[in-house]
């Protein structure tokens, strides 16, 4: 039988998550540096999820997440997602939602590696379009969420609120545009997803000051 | 009128301050300035945390295992509640309107802590500065400049754009902003993580055996100083940047790094490579200078 690929093996992550160990899962893990890696992370996540206190779960938006997610489906509607704190009729951390944004940048570019060596550009493109377009997506969304839901008596905290999403902004153009001119580039795509963590953080203290002054 | 909400461990300690709450309520018609001062008895390593919306907050060491609080505010529109459980004293600043005015915002603060005492401070604008504090702390603003002199521990920095300033400071530290400059002097860390996308770094320290050192940012300015004495394994790399190296060191060996089309890198190991210097800008230049 045919050594599992790193695709298929991303087809099954959710029943290994689930616990269900399949042989050829199994040694395609013990093979594939980048896949053990990942399965690591959301380990590690799933670990420290379990390790949160019970405080109130903010932003609505990450139900967003969780729906596009699904209709992309990036993830299965009841699959290893569910021991997420809070994740079904409740909110996500946006914390854990950060990290969720890692682990999606890493099996994006996971999903990368398989055309690294096909090396065509276009699929270069591809690979790295279908990793970060969900991810863009997303951050567009928790935007509107936390920008109409900022209401900051402090005027110092709001303009430094705007200017700073806006240099984020720019930033985060300069990044795509750096992987669009050299999809290979490790480096530019290192900043692209820092950019992309970044404005989730940012993103999180306005909506966390929107919550708090409603 | 400020309202000062003291919440101690005994009934006859509440009545006490809530008769000289309303006693400063009478006395007052209108807003003045409004002073408070409080002890706190502590243990060792008492944890302190403030939440403060604007205004000043300094903190510095002393050799009484108590915590002196002193504030100032103009406002009567603030509730400043400082509150001691066990070996915590948990000080918030609480606006009371929803159409207070900026000026009303603002609540300063000066406190003495033990040297060993633990911070946790969330200052939104105007000012945090931390004086021979060892224990740990993290700091977390908005736009308030940070500043830090002869602290250690494991300090955590967040900020969006205020700027970072660390002297002297030693333990493990990590730096995260989005538009602050982050200059960090005279330093005795064995572990450094700045990172800010739209602002410049500045370092100048030793670099500690086995430490390790990262600096980044997106756009700005990196400025390092090195020593020919120090042992480190260097790794600079701007993407779209510069990389200048005025140091003039010979390195004991080149070191191949990351390839990148567009960056522009300098990998070496200078004496026996000892620490890790990690030095990475998009966008920005790299200056490495020579510290003698």
């Amino acid at each position: 039988m045919p050594a599992m690929q790193c695709n298929e093996f991303m087809n099954s992550l959710d029943l290994w998550m689930d616990g269900e160990r399949q042989p050829d899962a199994e040694a395609h893990l013990r093979s594939c540096a980048a896949c053990n890696g990942l399965v690591a992370d959301l380990e590690m996540i799933r670990n420290a999820g379990r390790e949160l206190s019970d405080v109130d779960p903010p932003p609505r938006v990450w139900n967003a997440i969780r729906s596009q997610l699904e209709a992309e489906g990036l993830v299965a509607r009841h699959g290893w997602l569910s021991w997420l704190p809070s994740f079904g009729t409740t909110w996500m951390r946006p914390a854990f939602a950060g990290a969720l944004l890692v682990v999606l940048a890493a099996s994006g570019f996971m999903l990368g590696t398989r055309v690294r060596n096909s090396n065509i550009r276009a699929s270069w493109l591809n690979g790295n379009h279908a990793a970060t377009a969900p991810i863009a997506a997303d951050l567009g969304n928790f935007e509107l969420h936390a920008v109409s839901a900022l209401h900051e008596p402090n005027p110092t905290v709001n303009v430094a609120f705007k200017q700073n999403l806006e240099i984020v902004d720019n930033y985060i153009a300069e990044c795509e545009k750096s992987v669009q001119d050299d999809p290979e580039d490790e480096l530019s795509r290192d900043y692209l997803y820092g950019a992309y963590q970044q404005k989730a953080d940012l993103l999180e203290q306005m909506s966390e000051r929107g919550e708090n002054h409603q | 009128m400020m309202r000062v909400s003291m919440h101690v461990g005994s009934w006859a300690s509440k009545t006490a301050i809530t008769l000289g709450t309303g006693l400063l309520l009478a006395a007052s018609a209108t807003a003045a300035p409004r002073h408070l001062e409080k002890h706190f008895k502590v243990g060792a390593r008492p944890v302190i945390t403030i939440h403060n919306p604007d205004g000043v907050v300094i903190v510095k060491a002393w050799t009484r295992p108590e915590v002196k609080l002193v504030g100032d505010s103009d406002s009567d529109k603030l509730e400043i509640d400082a509150e001691q459980t066990g070996n915590r004293v948990d000080l918030i600043v609480r606006t009371l309107a929803d159409d207070i005015r900026p000026e009303e915002m603002r609540a300063s603060f000066q406190l003495f802590v033990p040297e060993d005492a633990e911070l946790q401070i969330h200052n939104d604008s105007g000012s945090v500065a931390v004086q021979d504090v060892t224990g740990d702390m993290a700091l977390d603003t908005i736009a308030a400049d940070i500043s830090l002199q002869d602290a250690s521990g494991y300090l955590s920095i967040k900020t969006v754009c205020g700027a970072v300033q660390c002297i002297r400071c030693a333990g493990r530290i990590e730096i995260t902003s989005i538009s602050g400059n982050v200059k960090l002097l005279d330093m005795r860390s064995y572990s450094v993580r700045a990172q800010t996308s739209h602002g410049d770094i500045a370092f100048d320290g030793q670099f500690l055996p086995n430490g390790t050192y990262e600096l980044k940012n997106y756009s700005g300015l990196i400025d390092v100083k090195l020593s020919p004495d120090d042992s480190f394994d260097l790794s600079a790399t701007s993407v779209k940047g510069k990389v200048q190296n005025d140091a003039n060191l010979t390195p004991a060996a080149p070191r191949k790094g990351p390839a990148s089309r567009f960056a522009q890198s300098l990998f070496s190991v200078y004496n026996l490579g000892k620490a890790k210097v990690e030095l990475k800008s998009f966008d920005g230049t790299i200056n490495i200078h020579r510290r003698e």
